[in-house]
This record gives C-alpha cells, sequence and structure tokens, in this order.
C-alpha cells in the first residue's frame, strides 16, 4: 500500500475523516427512512 | 415508434459506440483490459456500480410493482447504505492493497486454492446464465410494447454490448456506464415529470397522492416482524444488508468496478455515492409508478396491459374473459366518477364520502382485473402477471414522439449496462482464475498481450453463451430460471468465505471449502425444508443471513483447537 491510498476523503473541512463521512452516510440513510416513515403516514389509508 | 424516436435510438448507439471507441484505446494487458489500468474516478466508478445493478427490468418492472402493489418494495435498500459503509472498511481495502484483479483471487492468499477455485466456479455458474435472463426479460417486454421483433431486440442489447465489450475493454464499459446511469437518471426523471404532467388539471399533487395513499400504495415502511414477507424493515435491514454485502463484496461484476479505482480513496468514495443516492433513487422510480396508479383512474387502462396476451386470451377464453372485461369497464367508469368527485371537492366532508366511494369502486375494479389476469393465466396454462407491461404502455401510448424514443433508450441503457458488467467480469474470472493461473502454474507463462486476446475472446464467448440462451429461452425457460434460482443460493456462503478470510484468518479461513459447501447445504435446507413441510418458509432475502452464517460457523468449528489444520 502506497500513502497514497490512505488519503482522506477531503483535505479540508468536516468531512477530514473516513468515520465522520461514514457517520454522515449513515446518518442520511436514517433521515431517508424517517422521511419515508412520515411520507408513509401522511398518506396512510 | 416515429421516426424522431428512431433518431434518438440512433443517437444513442452512436454516442455509446463513439465513447467506447475513444476510452477503449490503447489496451495494453490485462491490467488495462480488466481494471482500466486502476485509473477511474470515483464519480464514473459510482455510476458505473449504479448503472451494473440497475438492470432493465428494475426500470420497468419496479414502476410496474408500485402500481399494481404500492412502493413497499423499497424497502429491501435499507440495509444498503449499512453495507456500503462495512465494505468501505474491510473488504475493499483488503481487495484494494492485494492488488487483485478478482474477488475470488484474494481468497486463495487466505483460505487457499481450491476455496478460490470453488468460489470462483460457483460465480461463473450463477453469472453465466443471468446474462441470458437480462438481456431476454427486457427484450421480451420492448418488443410487445414497442412492436419490435424480440430476435432483433435481443441480439441488439445481447450483440452490441458483447461486440463494444470485447473491443473497449474495462475502461470503455465504465465510461459508457457513466453515461448510461446519466441517460438512466434522465430517463427516470421524465417519466416521473410526464406521469405528473399526465394527471388532470383540477387534481394537485397532494390530491393524487392522497389518492394513491388511500388504496395504501404509499406504505413504504412496515414494522411486521413476521420473517416471511419480504418488505418489511426488519427484512430489509438484516437480510437486505446480507444481500448488499454478498453483492456488492463477493460479486465480481460489483467488485471489479470499484477496483479500477485510482486509490483506494476512490473506491470508497463510489460505494458511499451509492449509499447516498440509492434509496432516493429508487423512492423516485417506486413514486412514478403508484402516481402511473392515479393516472390511470382518469384514463381507462387496458384490462391487460400486455396486447398479445390480451388476444390470446379473448380468443381462447371469450366468456370468462368477456365477463371480467365488462366488470372492469363498469368498474372503472365508477371509479373514475369517485375520483373526479374527489378532486372536485369543496370541503373535507364532501371528499371523505368521494375517497370512501372510491374505494369501494377500487375493490372491485381490482377484483375484474385479477380475475382478468387468473384467466390469461390458465389461457397460457402457466402462472403470468402483467407488472413489466404496466409501464411500457404508459410510455408508448401516452408520450409524444422524441420523449418515447428517450425512455426507450434509457430502458436499453439499463439493460446493456448490466450485461456489460456480467460480461466482463465472467471473462475475468475465466481468464485469471483459470486460465492464466493453471497455464502459468503448469509452467507455460504468456504474455500480457496474450492474456489480453485471452479476454477477448471469454466476453465474446460469454457474450455468445448469453445472447444465444436468451434467444432460445423462450425453450430454455424453465431451466435457466431454476440455474438462476440455484444461482442465488451460492452469495452468502461466497460471503461467509470472505469473513473466514478477512475475520479468522489463522485458522477458520484453512476450512473455508467445506465451509461453503455446508453454507450452500444450509441455504438450500432453508428453501426446500418448509416446501417439503407444506408451510411458508422465511423471505429468501434472508438466504444470504442463513448462507454466510453457516459457511462462517462450520469454517470455525471445524478449525477448533486440537483439530490440524489442512490446508483446503
Amino acid at each position: 500500500m502506497t500513502p497514497h491510498d490512505d488519503q482522506p476523503p477531503s483535505r479540508t473541512g468536516f468531512f477530514r475523516t473516513w468515520r465522520r463521512l461514514y457517520g454522515a452516510v449513515l446518518v442520511v440513510a436514517a433521515l431517508t427512512c424517517g422521511f419515508l416513515f412520515l411520507f408513509s403516514r401522511a398518506f396512510a389509508p | 415508434m416515429q421516426t424522431l424516436d428512431w433518431i434518438v435510438v440512433a443517437l444513442y448507439f452512436g454516442l455509446i459506440a463513439t465513447i467506447g471507441y475513444l476510452t477503449g484505446r490503447g489496451n495494453r494487458g490485462i491490467e488495462d483490459y480488466f481494471l482500466a489500468r486502476r485509473s477511474m474516478p470515483w464519480y464514473a466508478m459510482g455510476l458505473s456500480v449504479m448503472a451494473t445493478q440497475a438492470s432493465a427490468i428494475t426500470l420497468v418492472g419496479t414502476t410496474g410493482q408500485a402500481y399494481v402493489d404500492g412502493m413497499r418494495f423499497i424497502q429491501i435498500y435499507f440495509g444498503l447504505p449499512i453495507a456500503m459503509v462495512i465494505l468501505c472498511f474491510t473488504l475493499v481495502p483488503l481487495f484494494y492493497r492485494a492488488r487483485v484483479f478478482t474477488a475470488y483471487e484474494y481468497l486463495e492468499r487466505r483460505c487457499g486454492p481450491r476455496t478460490r477455485s470453488l468460489t470462483a466456479l460457483l460465480f461463473l455458474f450463477g453469472r453465466a446464465l443471468s446474462g441470458a435472463v437480462v438481456i431476454y426479460a427486457p427484450s421480451v417486454v420492448l418488443s410487445v410494447v414497442f412492436s419490435l421483433d424480440a430476435t432483433l431486440t435481443i441480439l441488439l442489447i445481447g450483440g452490441f454490448a458483447t461486440v463494444y465489450t470485447a473491443l473497449g475493454g474495462m475502461r470503455a464499459v465504465m465510461w459508457v456506464e457513466t453515461w448510461q446511469m446519466l441517460i438512466i437518471l434522465a430517463g427516470i426523471l421524465f417519466c416521473l415529470g410526464s406521469v405528473i404532467w399526465g394527471l388532470p388539471d383540477q387534481l394537485s399533487l397532494g390530491e393524487a397522492l392522497r389518492l394513491a395513499g388511500a388504496t395504501g400504495r404509499l406504505e413504504t415502511i412496515s414494522f411486521d416482524p413476521d420473517p416471511r414477507l419480504t418488505y418489511t424493515v426488519w427484512t430489509g435491514l438484516l437480510g437486505g444488508l446480507f444481500l448488499m454485502l454478498s453483492y456488492f463484496g463477493c460479486d465480481q461484476s460489483q467488485v471489479q468496478r470499484y477496483l479500477t479505482g485510482r486509490s483506494l480513496r476512490e473506491s470508497r468514495l463510489s460505494l458511499l455515492f451509492n449509499g447516498f443516492a440509492k434509496i432516493p433513487i429508487q423512492f423516485v422510480i417506486l413514486l412514478t409508478g403508484a402516481l402511473l396508479f392515479v393516472f390511470y383512474q382518469f384514463e381507462k387502462p387496458p384490462v391487460l396491459f400486455d396486447p398479445v396476451t390480451l388476444e390470446e386470451t379473448r380468443a381462447a377464453r371469450p366468456e370468462a374473459f368477456g365477463e371480467a372485461e365488462s366488470r372492469h369497464d363498469l368498474a372503472f367508469a365508477e371509479r373514475r366518477g369517485a375520483a373526479l368527485d374527489f378532486a372536485d371537492a369543496a370541503n373535507p366532508a364532501e371528499a371523505e364520502a368521494a375517497e370512501a366511494r372510491f374505494l369501494v369502486a377500487d375493490a372491485a375494479f381490482q377484483e375484474a382485473r385479477s380475475d382478468a389476469i387468473r384467466t390469461a393465466s390458465e389461457a397460457k396454462g402457466e402462472p403470468w402477471t402483467d407488472t413489466n407491461h404496466v409501464f411500457p404502455t404508459f410510455v408508448f401510448t401516452q408520450l409524444p414522439a422524441g420523449v418515447v424514443g428517450l425512455i426507450l433508450v434509457a430502458v436499453l441503457a439499463a439493460a446493456m449496462s448490466t450485461v456489460e458488467s456480467e460480461l466482463s467480469a465472467l471473462s475475468t474470472a475465466s481468464v485469471v482464475d483459470f486460465y492464466r493461473r493453471f497455464r502459468e502454474k503448469a509452467g507455460r507463462g504468456a504474455s500480457g498481450k496474450h492474456y489480453l486476446r485471452a479476454g477477448r475472446i471469454g466476453i465474446l464467448f460469454w457474450g455468445a453463451v448469453a445472447t444465444g440462451a436468451a434467444l432460445y429461452m423462450g425453450r430454455l425457460g424453465s431451466a435457466v430460471e431454476a440455474v438462476n434460482r440455484v444461482g442465488s443460493f451460492f452469495y452468502g456462503p461466497i460471503l461467509g468465505a470472505f469473513v473466514l478470510a478477512a475475520a479468522f484468518p489463522a485458522r477458520g479461513a484453512r476450512r473455508a471449502f467445506p465451509a461453503v459447501l455446508a453454507g450452500i447445504a444450509a441455504v438450500w435446507g432453508a428453501d426446500l425444508l418448509p416446501r417439503a413441510l407444506g408451510v411458508d418458509g422465511i423471505s429468501y432475502l434472508y438466504y444470504n443471513l442463513i448462507g454466510a452464517a453457516a459457511t462462517v460457523l462450520t469454517g470455525v468449528l471445524l478449525a477448533r483447537p486440537g483439530r490440524k489444520p489442512r490446508h483446503s
């Protein structure tokens, strides 16, 4: 493995570590599911 | 199909041929040919990963499913973002650092050569004929709805994809797939826009959603804990997680995409991009289908969406079908009236009364349609449904020239992107996991050019197999389906082998070969046993979890302390 492979997702800003980006993916997924839940309930029969 | 549509289709083929030619030149060895010299940026890999997963039936069938059954299907993707994150810090770095061509090559280093051969063979077996299905299924639908010749459609999809995959190699395939996915996304948005545009003027989008919701078509979340149900949050999170881990982590057609990354960072980002975007994209596709249901409250739909089967059933069972058709027409008129009253309602009380009438009429309508489908199935002598014909019928009968061509191109792009990925993955596994490996073992190593030629021949061979099988699918149908079904049993056990290799490299990995066989037996048992007992089995989404768990457990138990590990 070369140092090149260990690059962070971003050099500056919030996503400086992979852990933060992974967290963001999971948070966005959870929010999407939350939206689907509300959508489902709003138009429930 | 009008001239403008054919021009759009011709432009599409011209575009991908040009991209394929420009990006596919200069292949010198198999790292070029199979892995695009590991030079791809994340966005191209991400779109390519999506394009590989999105087959034509995903596009056509998913909208149809939302029309018929609602949006519950989206739940099977709930495990996908979690799977992407898990893969990013487990298998992706392992593959990338090992500089392998195939996922199975990595297994040899940890689990021995027999395990590599077994998993690569299972992949070839599982994927070989699924290529035929991904060519055949959309071809039949397109040929019926767009009045194209089925043989011509099969040859067009299979032949064109085979030729430019063989000529251009991985770089060409990936860049073509990037554009194909953009076309698919544009097609999806066009479809949603077209359906909303087609709704009556007096009906707001909110009212349209309320009508769809009244029949349960917008139910996207179910917390039912019953493991026999496929479309629940729990099955999606747990079963879907293992399905996605198996598919994205162990299936060469996906692994090969992110092995082309110019760095580990790019490979990880491509998968995370997929984790971000997949559920929203599926939501838009399913919403299109649900709104299509609303559209057909006001525009009379055919009793069966497949015109060929419609005519055949009318001729074969005139009385039963005629009676169902009459009830269908009456119920439609009643339902349309109630839907219009709902749209025109001056106050909530009127809207509620109209909604109640609408639901009664819809139940009668659905019953008449079910009877018509049952009569068609009886006439055909096999179970049949027109789910895959709903969306193409809308496109062909309702949309203007040019847009029809664009949607057709999106469906063709979805079909071809899946075929390309499968062919290049099949050829890579054949050449790297078998041909090159055994040739070099026998001391007959050859130049990169030789293996590049072998790779091209591999793609042409697998393309011919898939296209040929698709042409004879009518006769081979049940056999191909059986192979595909059995092929899906292997995903979980192969994932189990990777878990053994990555998490138990010292002991469990050495027992991976018998453990994979035990995993396959476990999945087979989970599928067959309930049927033998005449009860409902658990959802197929759990099969990957069962297969992976059985494999890991067997591998660890066989390697328990006191037993001398034997290199398998």
